[in-house]
């Protein structure tokens, strides 16, 4: 026994069979045939599937695929001609239903009739590469129903014309319309486009076309914004609805093209309504909303970001040119301020914080704000205004929000080292005065800077609160080995020791200081220079102030505070009721410009007039009288006269810190020039300014003049020298 | 519609002769006995398409109430049997086992209902 005598012996039995019955296929095939029209009948379950099987398995056994695949297309195809004229009669709206019942029944025939024909789909179908069953219903159904020339169009105008009527606010039968596209969709990718999809994406793009040209006639942008949303929203359900998600991403971009990307620049420049007039009355909802839907266009974001950065920095140049709203630096700051949390509310609830809004928002305040070159006088001045008074009336958590604000705004700054200049000077005046509201505030905000900027830019400022630590120390010390000597009714004397260097100096002329103080300051020079030998001492008599306790006419009794050159001046009427401008400058020699503004505030301001100027004026001349005003009245006992308190400069004032700025930045830029020259040995000129902006520019903008100039200096002092070959270069001189 | 939850179907078995080198056309078509044995009808579905088919594509044999009826050759009962012992156990009776020619009969037959993965087990018996 073996396999190979089995198989001879089946091989000869089918030739037998060839010849014996002839007409055993066609017989087998008429059972088959007839039980297909059974199946389309709904007569099912009335056949025998076991036979069925049986005859179908037998014939392809023995070889008579090809005669039952052929069968099969051919009756198939017959009845679906037939079912085809009868989709035809269907009238109006029940043409759909009835496509779609048709398609129902011969999507159960077909897989009935995959059924008994499965031993053919397993075995002849891939030998003889012939389609699958299923797949062959599939196509005879798409070739000879849907593609039919007289259902093709039919079909398309009615699938078309439901949506048009959905999308205009009918009712239409959204299940029909599903089950319609899922036929579509069953039939291939192909089918599905070609039929369905391209014809519906050409008509959404007409119908939004003309929708949209005619909402952007009549509409704000908001309410245009609105609209577009809900088609947007609409569509996106409606192709859920019809199953048809695999063309939401395609209808929402015709929508968003039509009714968005091609009115982008309309819409956000729209008259009255449009991204500015959103901002200007921080239309969140709006602003958020147009941010949502033009985030889906290309180049939409960057319409609204540029619309938004040119409406910025207008503004901005607008208010820090306004020589009107530079009157006031507190107020131009806090303008400033404002506007910055404007828009970062903006940028955090309508711009879902987006990275490149914030960029733009920074790029157009460091824009702006350096159009105005004292703007970092203005910041520091109101740093001053809140560190002065600040506490009283705010929390210390508040104080710390401003200050982070204000050093955001310190960080657009470009000339970083002018804000230093000025920092410095008003922090030593609130040092010296006395009026520094909150040493811890103080010392978070020179942490802030140091964070921003390093140690190098602080460290002076550092000094200067260790000078007024040690100074408190040296004066105990002072009165400790002076308790002897001292006597009532002497003045008592508070000095501040301060380091040269740390604190702002100025070109300091000592005036003369009444001798009752006069030899209090004497001793005080002797102690400090007995205990600190080989240092030296010089009054800064411009600065410092004075508590002096004044009787009046009718006996009232009043304290002064002063300044030292007011003390100064008030000392005199010690001695004489009347003296000249003249007397006094002789007698105090406080500079001129100083001078003039102490009298000004003690014999001209309403409420603190403590002398009388002769003739009564705002300004002070060079020959007016002044007279003890024995007449002045307060309610108050204490009085404090126009003190140090840190003002806008004046015109000239401001030239000279400007001229020490750049006085300053000199040897900056060389050190900077030096680093550079010194790991790059050779280097060309361009290349030398490009470094040198580089490294400075986190304190501020060299100008490349000035680097020209420095490298000529460090080329005389021979730390540099030019190239000989080529004059553009530099050699390193070590 | 499958309906697999018959635990005990009734059918029967048709036995009918024919001459192996005629044709199986009707006329020639004759039973030779009828066997009548129990299945359980989610065995069957589960191990063959042919049954999975035949007891849920919506034809007479779907129906609880029919009895079903396969016809197969006389040659062939032996082998029938044994595939049904197959779908049930996993294997083949002992006494199958060893016989070569009942073991090629089983092989055709479980190629005719589309009994799943069974190939492998009957390469390794033979």
């Amino acid at each position: 026994m073996s396999t190979q005598k089995k198989r001879n012996f089946k091989i000869e039995a089918f030739k037998h069979r060839v010849e014996l019955d002839p007409k055993y296929a066609e017989k087998t095939w008429k059972i088959l045939e007839h039980a297909i029209e059974e199946i389309y009948n709904h007569n099912a379950s009335g056949l025998s599937f076991e036979e069925l099987y049986r005859n179908a398995y037998n014939m392809v056994l023995h070889k008579y695929g090809e005669k039952l695949y052929s069968g099969l297309v051919t009756t198939m195809t017959s009845h679906l001609k037939n079912i085809s004229r009868e989709v035809e009669l269907a009238q109006g709206g029940f043409f759909l239903e009835e496509l779609n019942r048709k398609w129902e029944d011969h999507r159960k025939a077909l897989q009935m009739i995959r059924d008994i024909l499965m031993y053919m789909d397993r075995t002849f179908v891939p030998s003889a590469q012939k389609t699958p069953v299923n797949d062959l219903g599939l196509n005879l159904w798409r070739d000879n129903i849907v593609r039919s020339p007289k259902i093709q169009a039919r079909l398309k105008n009615t699938l078309l014309e439901l949506v048009e009527r959905e999308r205009t606010g009918e009712v239409i039968n959204r299940g029909l319309m599903r089950n319609v596209i899922q036929m579509l969709k069953e039939l291939g990718p192909n089918v599905y486009q070609e039929d369905f999809e391209k014809p519906f994406l050409d008509v959404s793009a007409d119908f939004y076309r003309v929708e949209s040209q005619k909402f952007i006639e009549c509409c704000d942008c908001g309410e245009y914004m609105k609209k577009a949303e809900r088609r947007l929203n609409e569509e996106t359900e409606r192709v859920s609805h019809y199953s048809a998600e695999a063309s939401g991403g395609k209808i929402e971009n015709v929508v968003e093209r039509e009714m968005i990307a091609n009115h982008m620049q309309r819409l956000v420049q729209m008259e009255n309504s449009g991204l500015v007039n959103m901002l200007v009355d921080d239309k969140y909802d709006d602003l958020s909303r147009m941010y949502n839907l033009f985030n889906r266009v290309p180049g939409g974001l960057s319409a609204i970001k540029d619309v938004m950065t040119s409406y910025l920095r207008e503004t901005g140049k607008q208010l820090v040119t306004d020589p009107e709203k530079s009157k006031d630096p507190v107020e131009f700051v806090q303008r400033l301020l404002d506007q910055k949390d404007k828009y970062d509310k903006i940028i955090s609830l309508a711009f879902s914080n987006d990275k490149t809004f914030q960029n733009a928002l920074n790029g157009s305040f460091e824009y702006f704000i350096n159009l105005n070159p004292r703007s970092p006088e203005f910041i520091s001045l109101f740093v001053d205004d809140k560190l002065r008074k600040g506490l009283k009336e705010v929390s210390e958590e508040d104080v710390e929000v401003v200050l982070d604000k204000v050093m955001m705004l310190f960080r657009y700054l470009q000339e970083k080292d002018v804000f230093e200049k000025y920092y410095k000077q008003h922090l030593a005046k609130r040092l010296l005065s006395g009026k520094s509201a909150s040493d811890e505030a103080e010392r978070s905000l020179i942490v802030k800077l140091k964070t921003e900027c390093g140690y190098q830019f602080t460290s002076k400022l550092e000094g200067m609160f260790t000078d007024m630590r040690t100074s408190q120390d040296t004066m105990q010390g002072f009165y400790a080995s002076q308790s002897s000597e001292m006597s009532e009714g002497q003045p008592s004397l508070v000095v501040q020791v301060l380091t040269t260097g740390s604190w702002p100096t100025q070109a300091s002329t000592t005036c003369n200081l009444p001798p009752e103080i006069h030899g209090v300051c004497e001793r005080f020079k002797a102690y400090y220079l007995g205990t600190h030998s080989g240092r030296r001492l010089s009054w800064q008599t411009s600065m410092g102030s004075a508590d002096l306790k004044a009787v009046f006419g009718k006996g009232q009794k009043h304290e002064l505070n002063v300044s030292t050159y007011q003390m100064c001046i008030l000392m005199l009427f010690n001695s004489s009721d009347q003296m000249s401008y003249k007397e006094i400058e002789q007698a105090t020699a406080i500079p001129a410009p100083d001078l003039k503004r102490c009298l000004q505030s003690l014999a001209c301001v309403k409420g603190k007039n403590v002398l009388r100027k002769e003739p009564m004026s705002k300004d002070i001349m060079e020959d007016d009288d002044f007279f003890f005003n024995d007449r002045f009245t307060s309610k108050f006992f204490k009085v404090k006269i126009g003190t140090v308190a840190a003002q806008k400069e004046s015109e000239p004032e401001k030239q000279e810190t400007r001229q020490r700025v750049e006085e300053d930045r000199k040897p900056q830029i060389e050190a900077a020039i030096v680093r550079i020259m010194k790991s790059r040995r050779v280097l060309d000129h361009n290349n030398i300014v490009t470094e040198v902006t580089k490294q400075l520019q986190s304190r501020f903008l060299p100008n490349p003049v000035v680097i020209k100039k420095r490298i000529e200096s460090l080329i005389e002092r021979e730390f540099l020298e030019r190239d000989k070959v080529d004059r553009k270069m530099y050699r390193y001189l070590a | 519609k499958a309906n697999f939850m018959d635990n005990i179907v009734k059918w029967f078995l048709g036995f009918y002769s024919r001459d192996q080198r005629v044709l199986p056309t009707e006329p020639k078509e004759q039973v030779l006995r009828t066997e009548e044995i129990h299945v359980n009808s989610a065995i069957l579905a589960s191990k063959s398409h042919f049954f999975h088919k035949l007891f849920s594509n919506g034809m007479q044999e779907t129906d609880p109430r029919n009895n079903v009826t396969i016809k197969i050759d006389a040659s062939e009962a032996v082998a029938f049997m044994e595939l049904l012992h197959y779908m049930y156990e996993g294997k083949v009776s002992s006494s199958a086992e060893g016989s070569f020619v009942t073991l090629m009969d089983v092989m055709r037959l479980s190629d005719k209902f589309q009994v799943v993965s069974c190939n492998d087990y009957f390469i390794q018996l033979i």
